[in-house]
């Protein structure tokens, strides 16, 4: 099939693709960011490392519902104040050391959430809903009551009844890690959406990282396949490997042994020896092109 | 291999066992033993379940066993696949159109079916700080669930959680959860099945080959009445046998759960 657009029709538009030092230096201190993908997979690895390499601080974290390296990571490196924490940890990996210990030293902190909350909170921001509320049952959850400032009740005007609600969330800044994307910020996810597009739709400034830039030509050839459409999209960032060591889905998978390295060195020693003294094309090539060309295999073989 | 169950095989046909045909079930993160449970239910008595691999939203996954239960492979000869709003929507009342079950595990589960997954310790001074709630609130929502864990001792197996992530058959869920949702039926440990009674406290059912009553009271931090004659749990069938090492787990990755043998 042909675009359904000649080329000329782009003229004068214009495009949002930005290096990786650029879109993280558009974050500041202090900055609220939502964080996609889930466990070891899509997640925005390469625009995180770049804010570890910047010395962000004081960030607050709003990652997807069961996030991993992306948040530990940066609460290794001193960046994080705040989290709201549904689920931090590395899955069959074990617990996060980094948040663990900073969890219970209190050098962070953690606003305890839960899965209907990650979402509802961030449909609500998209909508500019002023809360959303829970079905009946919720309230026989601890999460209620530990943490009181996100869940509150109110009366519901049709029954009555008491109500458990959550508040409204609109991270300064979302940032995604996708297979695919156009220079105009038009996504193609290949694999698990999980919570990626309602982070577009519900944060102020929406960085992608993508292992592919395409033509706008390639969107258009099949715009149903398009997940995230570019105007919820404010900065694009070629990022090849960009999720790793999380699994790209579609690409490559996680790559497990490089994360129990992580676990191996610790948190201090890994940040010193893989992020802070090297740049991202440093990294890509210590990681190994044929490490990654053997992942990019496995996904294929489906294991 | 040796015809003779390993621990891991003994919990999936124990939690296999409890599924019923035409209901859907969701399992989360850290899930090889409840997703080869729902493979193998599938694959005998229950064709008409539905399943959804937690966090990646695959349905009916036909992959083998993978260790990470979001990885790209659930999504290959799936079904459909979720994301994470219809996960939400559909959990909390999905109910409405078909029974509904969850499995998930816990970092303390008391002997009223409390599953813990925020802490140890008081709030927010925790001693141990765990992952966090997730989607065991969904325990409120679903029809029912059943619990599985890797380790059974007494700090897992306590007898009142600190936190409740999941409420078990407690005065709250009396008091706040709908009617259709009742709670807990199972608790499956590497080394005993336990199940509630009617005053909501855990039932010793069944004691997996090798291990004694006696050693599950020994290692589970609160008292327990039994149901009836304390059984063994039941060994395979060379046919669940076949189906879990040659069709659902070929590359043999529940060799690799690691799960507590008291030794």
């Amino acid at each position: 099939m042909k675009p359904t657009q000649p080329p000329a029709a782009e003229r004068g538009r214009k495009s949002k693709l930005v290096s990786l030092e650029e879109a993280a230096s558009l974050v500041p201190d202090g900055a609220s960011l939502a964080l996609g993908g889930i466990h070891a997979h899509n997640g925005p690895m390469s625009i995180v490392r770049e804010l570890v390499r910047q010395g962000r601080r004081d960030l607050t974290l709003i990652p997807n519902v069961s996030v991993g390296m992306p948040a530990e990571l940066l609460i290794a490196a001193d960046a994080v104040k705040s989290i709201y924490a549904s689920y931090v940890g590395l899955e069959h990996q074990g617990l996060a050391p980094a948040f663990r210990r900073a969890a219970e030293q209190g050098t962070i902190e953690v606003r305890d959430i839960d899965e209907p909350f990650s979402v509802y909170s961030m449909r609500a921001g998209a909508a500019t809903l002023p809360f959303m509320p829970f079905p009946f049952g919720h309230e026989a959850v601890d999460v209620v009551r530990l943490n009181p400032d996100d869940y509150r009740t109110v009366t519901d005007p049709f029954t009555g009844k008491e109500v458990v609600v959550v508040r409204p969330l609109n991270p300064d800044f979302g940032l995604i890690h996708v297979p695919q994307a156009d220079a105009y910020g038009n996504v193609r996810i290949e694999g698990s959406v999980v919570q990626d597009v309602l982070i577009a739709k519900c944060s102020s400034h929406v960085i992608v990282t993508a292992d592919e830039i395409v033509p706008v030509s390639v969107t258009q050839r099949d715009p149903k396949t398009t997940t995230i459409v570019g105007f919820f999209v404010d900065t694009v960032v070629h990022a090849p490997h960009g999720a790793h060591p999380t699994s790209c889905h579609g690409r490559y998978l996680s790559d497990e042994e490089h994360i129990e390295l992580y676990k191996e060195l610790g948190p201090d020693r890994y940040l010193e020896e893989w992020i802070r003294g090297a740049t991202e094309s440093e990294y890509a090539a210590r990681v190994g092109p044929s490490l990654i060309a053997n992942l990019l295999e496995g996904a294929q073989d489906n294991v | 291999m040796s015809d003779q169950p390993i621990l891991a095989e003994y919990m999936i046909a124990a939690l296999a066992a409890g599924l019923r045909d035409g209901e859907w079930g969701a399992c989360g993160a850290y899930s090889e033993i409840p997703m080869a449970a729902f493979m193998l239910a599938r694959r005998q008595h229950a064709p008409n379940m539905w399943w959804m691999s937690g966090g990646g939203g695959a349905m009916n996954p036909r992959c083998t066993l993978v260790r990470s239960s979001s990885a790209y492979g659930t999504l290959q000869g799936a079904e459909a696949v979720f994301t994470m709003e219809d996960v939400v929507d559909w959990q909390f009342g999905g109910w409405r159109r078909m029974p509904t079950v969850g499995l998930f595990g816990g970092i303390q589960v008391d002997r009223r079916g409390n599953v813990n997954m925020v802490g140890i310790g008081e709030y927010p001074n925790l001693t141990l700080r765990g992952p966090g709630t997730v989607g065991l609130a969904f325990a409120a929502h679903f029809d029912r669930s059943m619990i599985y864990l890797h380790d059974h001792n007494e700090r897992v197996l306590c007898e009142q959680a600190d936190h409740i992530s999941a409420p078990g058959h407690t005065d709250m869920r009396r008091k706040h959860v709908r009617e259709h949702s009742k709670g807990p039926e199972l608790v499956v440990t590497p080394q005993a099945v336990f199940e509630f009674g009617d005053d909501g406290l855990a039932r010793l059912r069944s004691v997996t080959p090798g291990y004694s009553e006696a050693d599950v009271r020994a290692h589970t931090g609160y008292e327990f009445e039994t149901s009836g004659t304390v059984s063994e749990t039941e060994a395979l069938t060379p046919e669940q046998l076949a189906i879990i090492r040659e069709e659902i787990d070929p590359h043999g990755l529940l060799a690799k759960v690691k799960l507590g043998t008291w030794s």
